[in-house]
């Protein structure tokens, strides 16, 4: 991408200092370069402080899974933390028969636990007693969390990863000088990964499923309210997976999912932060340019059909009431877009919002109410949801929420609520360029998403909406009959 | 094959940070490249009193067109009078909502949002603070309404009862989540009657019993401007920001500190809430350390190898990696004004629950008895000074820094001597604060989980004592 000779010399372009419309919106002058592989590397400079966020981003997520291995995209994610043929291990020649040997052996002692047979106890102690001293000789050969303690050590910050539904992040902030560190360090994990400890690590992701979904009356109403709302489109099942599902994922199955979902050409490398552009780009085909590239990943072909008439589940939960509005919604980067952030910063954001208005002090029958609408790619949902406050029901709450939607789908906000929502848009978005882990987040998340080129377009866009836009925008996708209703009465 | 625990490594590595070369061949370890070094450049934080006495620390930085500012007031719930919790928490909420100098609530409101100005107010267990992040071009029409906030609040009545109701409505819900049950009831498991026991949003009837003269006199003892410590960063001008400050800020005193001193040490004992739940939820601990402890980072250095430190410590090592057992598992010091907690926390299926806490256990008697490795130190001392640049991140970041070294009493040096204090911890150094600091025979074990499926019982820790909590759709809670 060139731009024009004065926006690259301010390279981290805040242009927003003047007053409302009149002023010119911010822009960030993003490098895009593409290596042969088909790796997209993203170089943002930021020169606040000696520091660079690092990420990669693989533009798959559990959208891309199917039926029967739901979480498998999560496993992954949780295995590329195990190492590589040069991190992890002493030995990789004396440990690699061990890592084949293990695997198998716990796929045998779950086949016969399965099988249920008689006698199968006895077989399974054997090969238990077997796999044991394998693990320990294999333990013996490893270097536990390698990769880890090697950013650690280097000062890493925000060392983590997520997998969503369109997009798996891998991300850091390190001290600017240790960047060609990172690079050494994502470049093998992107080519040569081992999968060591697979089966304690599934148990693992089970034990997470437990923690954030079955023991958690939020996590499973989050869960709920995505398999309601769609019955055909890969949105609807959750991230993390299903138990049934994540205890019949095999290790070569996420060998498999590796090789097709993370190779360059399906990857994005953004890097922000006090660095110049050319190095980076220089590191990035040093490392990243060997390895090869694979066929591309199938897409995501399912198209969620219209939904004829609202859904209502009751979920029968040892937990507080509360409920959620669920709307279809187009992807965060179509036309509409604009408008519905918009809509949505009306009902939700701050004291002055009709939700906070209308629910928490005018009508008294919430402590709180608030959209959510995540960045997606595929058409997603634009949820309102509200914790009622005793004695009133969800039922209360719902039509409460009904009645501040039609309001707005019938009557067009005024000019001081629109400028009001606008001005909150831009300053967040503005308040956002401060933090290098941030803007590496929104730069790749646009990219897999759409294109980062969209952070540019985003102000004016939303600068553009009319109230005219705001009441469609709720006419057409906040409607009843295609609504998703999900309560703990 | 390069063999990554040698001690030398840790030292070499940061002196690497000077030995800038042309690069070499691509290393066979990543911990063999040679990378430039880091010209680390704190900003200089500022500190000027104000005309009512309280200081402001300050950082001009014109890179983004934003202003943050900041207040922090020794006036957290450790103040709470007893029978009146999440009096300091009513207090930081309706300071904000109740409406202020000529605005009343809604005015307020819709003058801070339509410039979005975020104004948050909050109560932990030491502090309550206020903050604003505005558009720097707004900051001098949103800066006097926080200090009006904060030196004329009008604690408007309706909003008041509201936030009494949200709060009533939350304490109701606080059974909901397995997670916050736990924590709730290990901190007053530690605490006993002290003031550091009670949960920061309140108890179950404390809201009927505050009336307005309980919040006006929180807010003129521990809320006076005076006695307050402040911050302001990023682009402004700082004539105009002292001319404001000094206009709306009186002198009038705060009322002296007056916390009890912290409870003795327990006995080991062991508590189970009874739950059908998928996971038996663990937590062990005990009265931990001050802030401005000077064992401070030998403690905290300690509890990263332990359990602090994610993937590179002892204890996820162990419960995670190697057993599979559970997902989340740590330790950590909280500390405080006054002796926060140290605890160790994890998540397992019930079947696994005496497996976890018995490796928990084990791990913390072994940091007490034997000397960390010279790697491990090296690896935790270097995460320490390597990530010391995140400190200064942003411009606010540096000055709540600086800040918050007054607010704890920490010496003015301090952020000068971080990396000498950090190099100096020694192996003998992490093993006297594990016996000093770490007590597993007086900690208090709480475990949330169903007792019919945890086996081996948890006898095997200390006699078990039950403790009920009612569930969600029990009716609600009688007064403590």
């Amino acid at each position: 991408m060139r731009r024009p000779l004065a926006a690259s010399l301010a390279a981290f372009l805040l242009l927003a200092a003047s007053r409302g419309l009149a002023g010119e919106a911010p822009r960030l002058d993003v490098h895009r370069h593409r290596l042969r592989n088909g790796l997209t590397v993203l170089v943002l400079e930021h020169r606040l402080a000696p520091v660079v966020s690092c990420s990669v981003f693989y533009r798959v997520g559990s959208a891309n899974e199917r039926p029967g291995r739901t979480g498998i995209t999560h496993l992954l994610e949780h295995m590329m933390f195990k190492g590589t043929r040069r991190i992890g291990t002493r030995d990789f020649a004396g440990e690699a028969p061990l890592i084949e040997r293990i695997n198998e052996l716990h796929e045998r002692i779950g086949e016969i636990e399965r099988s249920a047979r008689p006698g199968a106890g006895h077989a399974a102690g054997m090969l238990r007693e077997e796999l044991a001293e394998a693990e320990r000789r294999a333990d013996s050969l490893m270097v536990k969390n390698e990769l880890w303690k090697i950013l650690m050590r280097r000062g890493a910050v925000d060392l983590n990863a997520f997998t969503g539904k369109d997009r798996t992040q891998y991300l850091c902030s390190l001290p600017a000088n240790q960047l060609e560190l990172w690079m050494w360090l994502e470049a093998d994990r992107m080519g040569d990964a081992v999968f060591r400890e697979f089966h304690r690590e599934r148990a693992v992701v089970l034990e997470e499923r437990r923690l954030s979904i079955d023991d958690s009356p939020a996590g499973t109403f989050g869960e709920r309210l995505y398999a309601a709302a769609f019955i055909a489109h890969p949105y609807r099942w959750p991230i993390i997976g299903w138990a049934s599902d994540i205890e019949r994922i095999t290790l070569p199955m996420v060998e498999e999912h590796y090789r097709r979902s993370y190779a360059p050409n399906n990857a994005v490398v953004v890097i922000v932060g006090r660095v110049v552009p050319a190095e980076v780009v220089r590191l990035a085909e040093r490392y990243f340019g060997r390895i090869p590239s694979q066929p591309p990943l199938p897409p995501v072909v399912t198209r969620e059909p219209p939904q004829r008439g609202k859904r209502e589940v009751r979920l029968a939960l040892e937990a507080s009431p509360r409920v959620a509005l669920a709307f279809h919604r187009p992807p965060s980067a179509a036309d509409d877009a604009a408008a519905l952030d918009v809509l949505e910063t009306v009902l939700s954001a701050g004291r002055t919002s009709r939700l906070h208005r209308g629910l928490v002090e005018g009508r008294r029958v919430a402590v709180s109410a608030a959209v959510t609408s995540p960045t997606a790619k595929y058409p997603s949902l634009f949820i309102a949801h509200a914790v009622p406050r005793r004695p009133h029901t969800v039922g209360d709450v719902e039509r409460a929420i009904r009645e501040e939607i039609d309001l707005l789908a019938r009557e067009p906000v005024g000019d001081w609520e629109l400028q009001k929502a606008k001005n909150v848009i831009e300053a967040d978005f503005v308040r956002s360029l401060e933090s290098v882990v941030e803007l590496c987040g929104l730069v790749g998340t646009f990219e897999v998403i759409d294109r980062w080129e969209y952070l540019n377009e985003y102000v004016p866009r939303i600068r553009a909406v009319t109230a005219g836009d705001v009441a469609r925008a709720a006419r057409d996708y906040l409607q009843e009959e295609t609504c998703t209703t999900v309560v703990i009465p | 094959m390069h063999d990554r625990r040698h001690p030398l490594i840790g030292a070499f590595a940061v002196l690497l940070l000077a030995g800038a070369c042309a690069a070499p061949p691509a290393a066979r370890h990543p911990l063999d490249l040679a990378l430039p070094p880091l010209r680390l450049e704190p900003p200089r934080v500022e500190r000027l009193l104000l005309d009512c006495g309280a200081p402001l620390y300050i950082l001009e930085d014109r890179s983004l067109p934003l202003f943050g500012f900041f207040g922090l007031a020794r006036a957290g719930s450790a103040w709470d009078p007893q029978g009146k919790e999440g009096l300091a928490a009513l207090v930081a909420e309706t300071i904000r909502t109740g409406g202020a100098g000529r605005l009343g609530p809604e005015e307020l409101d819709r003058e801070l949002e339509f410039i979005a100005a975020a104004v948050s107010t909050t109560a932990d267990q030491d502090a309550v603070s206020i903050s604003l992040s505005c558009l720097s071009r707004d900051a001098e029409r949103a800066l006097p309404l926080v200090c009006d906030m904060l030196a004329r609040p009008a604690f408007d009545p309706g909003r008041v009862e509201l936030r009494k109701e949200q709060v009533r409505e939350i304490i109701r819900r606080r059974n909901d989540e397995p997670r916050q049950i736990v924590g709730r009831e290990f901190r007053r498991l530690v605490y006993g009657g002290d003031p550091y026991a009670h949960p920061v949003v309140g108890e179950p009837g404390a809201m009927d019993r505050i009336g307005r003269g309980d919040i006006e006199a929180f807010h003129g003892d521990r809320l006076a401007p005076a006695g307050m410590i402040f911050g302001a960063a990023g682009d402004f001008d700082r004539a105009t920001v002292v001319r404001i400050l000094n206009g709306a800020f009186g002198p009038a005193p705060r009322a002296g500190e007056g916390l009890p001193p912290p409870p003795a040490a327990g006995t080991r004992r062991v508590t189970l809430i009874e739950r059908e739940t998928e996971q038996a939820h663990i937590i062990v601990g005990h009265l931990g350390i001050r802030r401005d402890d000077p064992d401070y980072f030998r403690v905290m250095i300690m509890n990263e190898i332990l359990g602090g430190g994610s993937f590179s410590s002892r204890i996820l090592e162990r419960v995670r990696v190697r057993e599979g057992l559970a997902y989340h598992a740590a330790t950590a010091f909280t500390t405080n004004l006054r002796d926060g907690l140290f605890y160790a926390v994890c998540q397992t299926k019930q079947e696994t629950a005496a497996q976890a806490l018995r490796i928990i256990l084990e791990e913390i008697e072994r940091i007490r008895s034997e000397p960390v490795t010279p790697d491990e130190l090296a690896a935790a001392k270097e995460s320490f000074s390597n990530s010391f640049v995140f400190r200064f991140a942003t411009p606010l970041s540096s000055v709540e820094q600086a800040a918050s070294l007054e607010f704890y009493g920490l010496p003015a040096d301090y952020l000068e001597t971080y990396l000498d204090r950090v190099a100096g911890v020694t192996a003998g150094d992490v093993l006297a604060a594990a016996r000093a600091r770490l007590h597993p025979d007086r900690a208090a074990i709480l475990v949330l989980g169903d007792r019919s499926r945890i086996s081996p019982p948890l006898e095997e820790f200390g006699p078990v004592r039950p403790l009920f909590v009612p569930g969600p759709s029990a009716p609600e809670e009688a007064d403590r």
